[in-house]
């Protein structure tokens, strides 16, 4: 019976590599045709077969508009009913239409080495001049976004977005819609192009008028008018802002570029333009045979939702591989999330180290964090200085809350993450009363109608990015946030080291086995205060880490979910309710936010609606912290 | 000597009430404050409490047998709910109009819910003494689910009517409406009202002859038989002050609806006395002396939870024919966090509820509800206030019990311990 079980496990997984070896292979051809000489001069051929076809689509319009013409003067002469005279000239129109497409559309020597040139001209003088645009436009958003003008703009937007997303007195802010307000804020139409981006523009018309003598070679019929009027379908045809393979190759395809190759040819060249697709789908199949064969040990090993999670992960990265989403800016994304909630997950070990479990009330440090963040931008701090007040102050503030929290669990054991749960809860909703009523007066922290604090808070003015844009670089395209990682490592590095340290090691005893560390002298109850003190003022400076990177701070209904996503952060990483590591951290982060990261980019760009990242966020935080709840092991707590 | 013992007496259950219902009587303080703080009429207050009443009672009194079975507040009820809106939704698409209507989707609900119901027992027993917090989560982790269900299968996998999806999109419409034409909109409600006085006076004289008959037949005390005719007397003598009277003109009672509620606070009182009800006791005492005495521990829980996660599925229904819209992706979004406020303000605790509790728990959070904005606009010159105040009271009173709860049993636990030492 189990030889039968691990012969199928064997067909199985070895029909899967299979395939996944066919794909890999056919991918590389694809990628040795797409270097080869072929596919470079199969592509020029398909852009001047483009840009002629689409210069001959003018005279072909003109043809057919001529004929529709004729049809209806004919029509009228013969009295034709209304119906009648309009069927008829369309009739005539698609007539016409056709043998000027089968006229007009053959062209001979496409390698044509003079068209060629004149092309590629047009091309480069379109490519300068769209990179000094986008160099220059980035300069002015970067000019704007610190006058005041573009945040009284920003502040709009935000309102209306705000209010377009309560449910039930929440705010559920999409990070993609949040992404699309903060660049629709920058208003262009003052945008002052400068001299020189101007030659560049006037550059364009001059190649494309050197380009015209080449299309009236091959279109005699092209009259001045046409040309004139050809000039922007051309130049749409000819350049478009990022130029790989792929995107030249389908810019040409839609205007049947591809007619003009054999059909063995056509094939090479559909090869040579999937040939990376190939490969990541080759690659999916190839770790999905490792899946199917390594199936038991590794369930058994990282349990089945961190499985599932994995596989997830794996499956995006391909899925984003398939749709062109540009991996730089992913890995970007990844990591700036990672370092965004790593803090934040961070203030989960030291509860579940000593002993409390999921620290749910970890939202009473984020309060203290809040508070500290809202008296530096009262006072209209700025800079490294702001950044450094709103932490300690955070801190001094988290500590006490801390300190009395934990005298309130070491009063509760073994009921920790239910009460835990609900006071979290309601100290988010008793503070949502307090920042109606505390008396900050600054006009851009209040409501300018009505009483009390914002809910959003644009931190560009203050802190924002700080860390983010600390000795930040550019690699290979992906931006790196080094500030942010390095002060997440910081701070990881520092809780590593308190585990290696007496009290650390005392303090986990105390959490894994309080009864061994009692009959060992350990005061449980003082190790307990230090962890959830220590948590809770984790949990604040983590969420001003938070604010300062996603360049908003939301007060009210925002820090309630923020327990959980810490929660799920850290048990994916593999801890459970009552053992965890610096490592689980780390690792737990970058999953669960590489999964939401990648899954907003791939599902805005599978499907159109929106909702689904948020959808997957739920069912991933709530699915681990129920796992983690059944492996808690029913009887034995409570 | 004897008069001394007495007063002693009485003041030791004075005291062991109010520590049993503080959090009522907390309520009771904050609810006649807000009442008089919000300068609303009376009529319009007791028209608006009478219509949540009729709204909601059904779902928190779903949330008693769970609580006697020892699983805590079954926040999970929301599922039942989502079961719910899910047959309701099928109703509405076929076009099922009437109380014909609500039947089908009732029906419908029954299968569902079991079937939820089960999977949720079985995955509760396995995080056993942390059901309150688990079945919390299971509520979110479904409520993904649910999205995913109603956004993206829902009119894609599975067709539906134009009229119930997005407007130039796939997925369920946000708002559905049961009014006009779809006619579900109070067609439990509108089966048949009376007016209060009526409804007053039906209650009256049926307690009077229904006591009277019992006497008679001598299956009560006298003194019951007697307080209970009193009691009616009184009300009926109240509501002949013009105040009362005026401030209760306006009331329609919906019957059946009532009806109803009444069935279930029946059938949660017989069902204790039957074999399972006993199961129900045991389980809820102590898991260990049961799994002892030869009951199945875990299929009973999952019992529990299946009844109660229908009987929430019905209770939604009756919800949403009342309000007439079905907010398809919030309307069960706090259907357990409100009704599980509203138990534990009647003064329930983790493993004790009665009927009694529901409903007058049921009273007070609704009355608070009914105030809390006007409240706070006139106390603190905002209506929000009012309304982040009546969400902190509902996270803030279920705090307060689990911790009591928490309290309580870890203070027993150490005086078995100190007991267990000296003996």
């Amino acid at each position: 019976m189990k030889a039968k079980h691990s012969k199928g496990k064997w067909i199985a997984s070895g029909v899967v590599m299979l395939l996944a070896i066919v794909m890999v292979v056919g991918g590389i051809t694809g990628y040795a045709i797409r270097t080869g000489s072929f596919a470079t001069d199969g592509l020029h051929k398909m852009r001047n077969y483009a840009v002629l076809r689409t210069a001959a689509g003018a005279i072909i319009d003109d043809i057919a508009l001529e004929a529709k013409r004729v049809a209806r003067e004919y029509a009228d002469a013969n009295n034709y009913s209304r119906n009648q005279r309009a069927a008829y000239a369309s009739e005539k129109e698609a007539e016409a239409r056709q043998a000027a497409a089968a006229e007009f559309t053959q062209f001979n020597g496409l390698d044509d080495d003079g068209l060629d040139a004149r092309i590629l001209q047009v091309e480069n003088a379109q490519r300068v001049y769209a990179e000094q645009e986008a160099a220059e436009k980035e300069l002015y958003a970067m000019q704007v976004a610190q006058s005041a003008e573009a945040n009284v703009v920003l502040d709009e937007e935000l309102e209306t977005l705000i209010e377009g997303s309560e449910v039930e007195g929440e705010t559920v802010i999409d990070e993609a819609d949040l992404q699309e307000v903060t660049e629709q804020a920058i208003d262009y139409s003052a945008f002052v192009p400068s001299e020189f981006l101007k030659a560049l523009q006037a550059d364009i018309s001059v190649q494309y008028a050197s380009l015209q003598p080449e299309l009236l070679r091959y279109l005699p019929t092209l009259t001045e008018k046409m040309l004139k009027d050809l000039e922007k379908p051309i130049l749409a045809v000819t350049y478009e802002y990022g130029s790989d393979f792929e995107k030249q190759y389908d810019r040409y395809l839609e205007m049947d570029a591809l007619t003009i190759f054999s059909k063995a040819d056509q094939n090479r060249m559909q090869l040579a333009r999937r040939g990376d697709d190939l490969i990541t789908i080759g690659v999916g199949l190839f770790i999905l045979s490792l899946g199917i064969f390594f199936f038991k040990p590794m369930t058994a090993k990282l349990g089945m939702p961190r499985f599932v999670i994995l596989s997830f992960f794996v499956l995006l990265c391909l899925m984003a591989g398939l749709y062109g989403i540009s991996v730089p800016t992913m890995i970007g994304n990844v990591l700036k999330r990672t370092g965004m909630f790593g803090v934040l997950a961070l203030a989960m070990l030291p509860g579940i180290q000593s002993g409390i479990s999921l620290n749910m009330g970890m939202t009473a440090g984020i309060i203290g964090g809040l508070l500290s963040t809202l008296i530096a931008l009262e006072a209209n701090m700025t800079g490294w200085g702001a950044f450094a007040f709103s932490v300690v102050v955070g801190c001094l503030i988290a500590f006490p809350i801390g300190w009395l929290y934990s005298k309130l669990l070491n009063r509760l054991k073994g009921n920790e993450m239910t009460v835990s749960t609900y006071v979290g809860f309601s100290i988010v909703s008793l503070m949502s009363i307090a920042w109606m009523l505390l008396p900050f007066r600054n006009a851009k922290l209040t409501w300018a109608l009505g009483t009390g604090l914002r809910v959003m808070h644009n931190m560009s003015g203050s802190f924002g990015g700080i860390l983010n844009n600390f000795l930040s670089f550019k690699v290979l395209g992906v931006t790196v946030p080094t500030g942010l990682l390095l002060f997440f490592f910081l701070c990881c590095g520092l809780m590593w080291l308190f585990s290696r340290s007496k009290t650390g090691t005392a303090m986990i005893a105390a959490g894994s086995n309080p009864r061994f560390a009692e009959a060992a002298g350990i005061n449980v109850d003082r190790m307990r205060t230090i962890g959830t003190t220590i948590s809770t003022v984790i949990a604040a400076v983590g969420i001003i880490v938070y604010s300062q990177s996603f360049g908003f701070m939301q007060l009210y209904g925002g820090p309630r979910q923020m327990g959980f996503i810490a929660a799920s952060a850290i048990l994916i990483g593999g801890a459970s309710v009552s053992r965890a590591k610096v490592s689980n951290v780390i690792l737990g982060t970058f999953l669960f936010q590489g999964v939401l990261a990648l899954g907003i980019q791939v599902a805005n760009a599978a499907i159109a609606e929106g909702g689904l990242s948020e959808v997957m966020r739920i069912l991933i935080s709530n699915g681990i912290i129920l796992y983690a709840l059944t492996q808690s092991g029913g009887d034995s707590r409570g | 000597m004897g008069d001394r013992d007495l007063l002693r007496r009485a003041g030791h259950r004075v005291k062991e009430n109010a520590r049993e219902y503080v959090v009522t009587y907390i309520f009771l303080v904050l609810s006649i404050i807000f009442v008089a703080y919000s300068g609303r009429p009376m009529t319009d207050i007791f028209y608006q409490l009478m219509s949540r009443l009729t709204r909601n009672l059904f779902i928190v009194l779903a949330l008693i047998i769970p609580i006697v079975a020892g699983m805590g507040i079954n926040f999970a009820i929301t599922i039942g709910a989502m079961a719910a809106q899910i047959g309701l939704l099928l109703v509405i698409n076929w076009g099922v109009t009437g109380i014909g209507g609500l039947l089908l989707a009732a029906a419908i609900t029954v299968p569902l819910a079991a079937g939820f119901g089960f999977l949720i027992g079985s995955l509760l027993n396995k995080m056993k003494g942390q059901e309150t917090i688990g079945s919390m989560i299971l509520g979110f982790f479904a409520n993904g689910a649910y999205q995913l269900l109603f956004l993206f299968v829902f009119g894609k996998l599975i067709p539906l009517n134009e009229s119930v999806t997005i407007v130039g999109g796939t997925g369920v419409a946000n708002t559905l409406n049961l009014t006009g034409s779809v006619g579900l909109l109070s067609a439990l409600d509108g089966l048949w009202r009376v007016t209060f006085s009526q409804a007053l006076y039906g209650i009256t004289l049926f307690a009077v002859l229904g006591s009277v008959l019992l006497l008679i037949l001598k299956k009560i005390q006298r003194v019951k038989a007697f307080v209970t005719i009193g009691m009616a007397l009184v009300f009926v003598i109240v509501y002949q002050i013009p105040v009362v009277n005026h401030s209760l003109q306006n009331i329609n009672i919906p019957v059946i609806t009532f009806l109803l509620i009444a069935l279930l606070c029946l059938f949660n009182v017989v069902i204790m006395r039957t074999r399972l009800g006993q199961k129900f006791r045991a389980v809820g005492q102590s898991r260990v002396v049961a799994n002892a005495a030869g009951i199945n521990v875990n299929r009973v829980r999952i019992i529990a939870i299946m009844i109660s996660t229908i009987l929430a599925g019905w209770g939604q229904i009756i919800f949403i024919q009342n309000l007439g819209t079905l907010q398809t992706y919030a309307a069960h979004e706090m259907v357990g966090l409100y009704a599980g406020a509203a138990i534990l303000v009647g003064g329930a605790s983790i493993d004790r509820a009665t009927n009694g509790q529901a409903i007058i728990g049921c009273i007070l959070f609704h009355t608070l509800f009914v105030v809390a904005q006007d409240a706070g606009s006139n106390l603190f010159g905002d209506p929000n206030i009012g309304e982040y105040f009546r969400v902190f009271l509902c996270y803030g009173v279920i705090a307060l019990a689990l911790v009591m709860y928490a309290w309580r049993g870890n203070s027993a636990k150490k005086a078995a311990a100190r007991e267990h030492a000296r003996g």
